[in-house]
């Protein structure tokens, strides 16, 4: 079953799922991109897309914020893998993060290297 | 492959003991997964091929005994993986010698059941906020590295705007003043050729030209002067100067100026000021915008320019005048660029605004202050206070 | 005063028009170079008495100029009044350029004709 792995991006700035997609397709990852706008939407589509969906969320969101989510999709199911992104890393987000179950935890950056560095090894793994 | 399942190695000669142990252990949690091993060789080969997070391991062992592996294991760097000893002997000294190389924590056969579930699961809790901390740890790291690597970025992509932004300061600079000396000395050669034979029409407009080229070429240096202070706070010229001389100077100079629109200069100056580090031009330049605004906006009365010792190792500079006064909401916008305070039933003041903000910028880079004080309708004090700095 | 004879160097055309009509009508001698090359040209046919120099810090044919005096005359003592459309106090700051010994003034664009006749009175009758 040689699908290509799907990548769920949920972020609620449009600018940033745009350019996170673009940074994606120029590092040539053979995914499909699939967003949503805000922590619920997130989570309703990672059900849909399980299993084997690679989540990319921004932590910082109105409502449902990226911690919430991350653990809802964990529960969710448990093969899930969560990238947990934000502009400004601090070591106290990122402890919260290892707590939601995140998989990983990296900035954004404004070529978002780390973010497509971070999908990159959990396709691989 | 879940990531949360626990390894654990037991290392215990006796195949019974080890056999009840393992029973224990996965009876706990379906996610252990648990190894043995019944030799200090075993348990080598064992941690060779694959680190645990938890060792509960027999002190005494047929080749070596558990304190050896112990001392070992810790030299080799595993600080953070916790070993549990296991003994019959109840002994105190070998609790306290194997505390002392590094076990977490001893347990004495005959075992409790209770007893080793709850020292098990509080060893891999311990582990696991260590874990998460040394994870949460790395990613910030990770994270903040990247973000040195953007600002380095974007701090050189700013030093050539910069250097772009000082070429184009340069050029314009050149095309700009170009023409005006063509013109400027054009109306010098037509004056000179001409003089006494010109009309009094042909006069005043020669002379409205040459007024207007020199406004130009104020308004020219006022637009680069910014740029240049704003840019580069550096090339200030400091030596040792009489401010009161200084001044003096400037007002002297004004004295024409002022006598036109019937004002009186009078100065008060700071008896035995000594000479202290200052840029010359710049000051004169301050005083210079002070004393233009105040003839500007004044149409009677006198002007007094003070020098005054203020508050011990300082000195403020005063120009007050009896002029039209700024209204008190203007007064904190004075001193930003742009900012050109219309009265109402007076002509719009020439200029372009940036007086004020390159005085302050003169001021501040002298490490001073600049400030207004005034009563709408009386008059208006501009001062700026400087330090009395000696030598550079 | 009259018979003094004064070099003019500038690359804008209309400024040596300018400055040389302003020097004439004051009774000087005016020749005039376009550039730094001419300029040497010109003062190895005769050393004027005075020299206007335009100096402008990204066409670097003024220093040039200045350069090729200090390497071929070691006694170049003609006074020089430098023409600058830069900040004055820009080119003060970059200076060092200045021949040893060489009495000047700078001026900066535009210069009151006036005030150039009067450094020129002063610099050629110290």
């Amino acid at each position: 079953m040689r699908n290509r792995p799907k990548v769920l991006i949920i972020d609620d700035s449009e600018a940033d799922r745009i350019l996170l997609h673009e940074a994606i397709k120029k590092a040539g990852l053979e995914v499909e991109v699939q967003t949503a706008r805000s922590g619920e939407e997130g989570v309703k589509k990672a059900n849909e897309l399980r299993p084997e969906a690679i989540i990319v969320l921004d932590t910082l969101m109105p409502g449902m914020n990226g911690f919430e989510a991350c653990k809802k999709i964990k529960e969710m199911d448990q093969d899930s893998k969560v990238i947990l992104c934000t502009g400004v890393v601090d070591a106290v987000d990122a402890a919260k993060a290892r707590a939601a179950g995140a998989d990983d935890y990296c900035v954004k950056t404004d070529d978002y290297e780390a973010v497509v560095g971070a999908i990159k090894s959990l396709i691989t793994s | 492959m879940a990531r949360n399942r626990c390894k654990i190695l037991i290392i215990e000669d006796d195949p019974g003991f080890r056999e009840l142990l393992t029973g224990i252990l996965n009876q706990m949690d379906e996610n252990f997964e648990v190894r043995c091993g019944g030799s200090y060789r075993e348990a080598r080969e064992a941690i060779q091929k694959e680190l645990p997070d938890l060792i509960l391991l027999d002190i005494y062992l047929p080749d070596k005994d558990g304190f050896y592996f112990l001392e070992e294991f810790r030299k080799n760097g595993h600080e953070d993986i916790p070993v549990v000893l296991v003994s019959a002997s109840g002994n105190e000294k070998d609790k306290l010698r194997g505390l002392e190389l590094g076990a977490m924590d001893f347990i004495n056969k005959p075992i409790a059941i209770e007893d080793i579930r709850a020292r098990v699961a509080f060893q891999l809790r311990l582990k696991k906020i260590t874990d998460d901390q040394k994870w949460a740890c790395q990613k910030t790291n990770e994270g903040i590295k990247l973000l040195y690597k953007e600002l380095e970025k974007k701090n050189k992509k700013l030093e050539q705007l910069d250097q772009l932004k000082d070429e184009f300061v340069s050029m314009v600079s050149h095309e700009l003043r170009t023409p005006l000396t063509a013109i400027k000395s054009s109306l010098s050669v037509v004056y000179g050729d001409t003089e006494g034979r010109l009309s009094a029409d042909q006069k005043r407009f020669l002379e409205i030209s040459r007024k207007n080229i020199d406004r130009l070429a104020r308004l020219i240096n006022d637009v680069l002067d910014y740029e240049k202070l704003k840019s580069k706070p550096v090339g200030f010229k400091m030596a040792e100067n009489d401010l009161n001389a200084l001044i003096g100077e400037t007002v002297r100079d004004f004295e024409p100026i002022a006598a036109n629109k019937n004002l009186r200069l009078e100065t008060e100056f700071e008896a035995d000021l000594p000479k202290f580090a200052l840029d010359r031009d710049k000051i004169m330049q301050v005083l210079t915008n002070f004393l233009n605004n105040a003839v500007k906006f004044s149409e009677k009365g006198k002007i007094r320019i003070k020098t005054a010792r203020w508050d011990g190792d300082t000195v403020r500079v005063s120009v007050e005048d009896e002029g039209v006064g700024i209204e008190e909401e203007n007064l904190p916008k004075l001193f930003q660029t742009f900012s050109q305070i219309t009265n109402q039933g007076f002509r719009k003041p020439g200029g372009t605004g940036l007086g004020l903000a390159i005085s302050k910028s003169i001021v501040e880079g002298h490490r001073g202050r600049i400030g207004a004080e005034s009563v709408y309708g009386k008059g208006s004090t501009f001062y700026f206070i400087l330090p009395l700095r000696v030598g550079k | 005063m009259t018979g003094k004879r004064i070099l003019v160097v500038d690359d804008e055309a209309d400024i040596v028009e300018t400055t040389k009509a302003i020097l004439q009508q004051n009774q000087y001698e005016v020749t005039t170079a376009s550039g730094g090359e001419e300029a040497l040209g010109k003062i190895k046919q005769s050393m004027p008495d005075l020299i206007i120099l335009d100096i402008l810090m990204p066409r670097k044919d003024g220093l040039w100029f200045l350069q090729k005096i200090r390497e071929e005359k070691t006694t170049f003592s003609v006074p020089i009044i430098f023409l600058t459309a830069l900040q004055k106090k820009e080119e003060q700051v970059r200076g060092g350029f200045v021949p040893d010994g060489v009495r000047h003034r700078i001026f900066a664009k535009p210069f009151e004709p006036d005030e150039l006749l009067e450094a020129i009175r002063e610099l050629l009758n110290p």
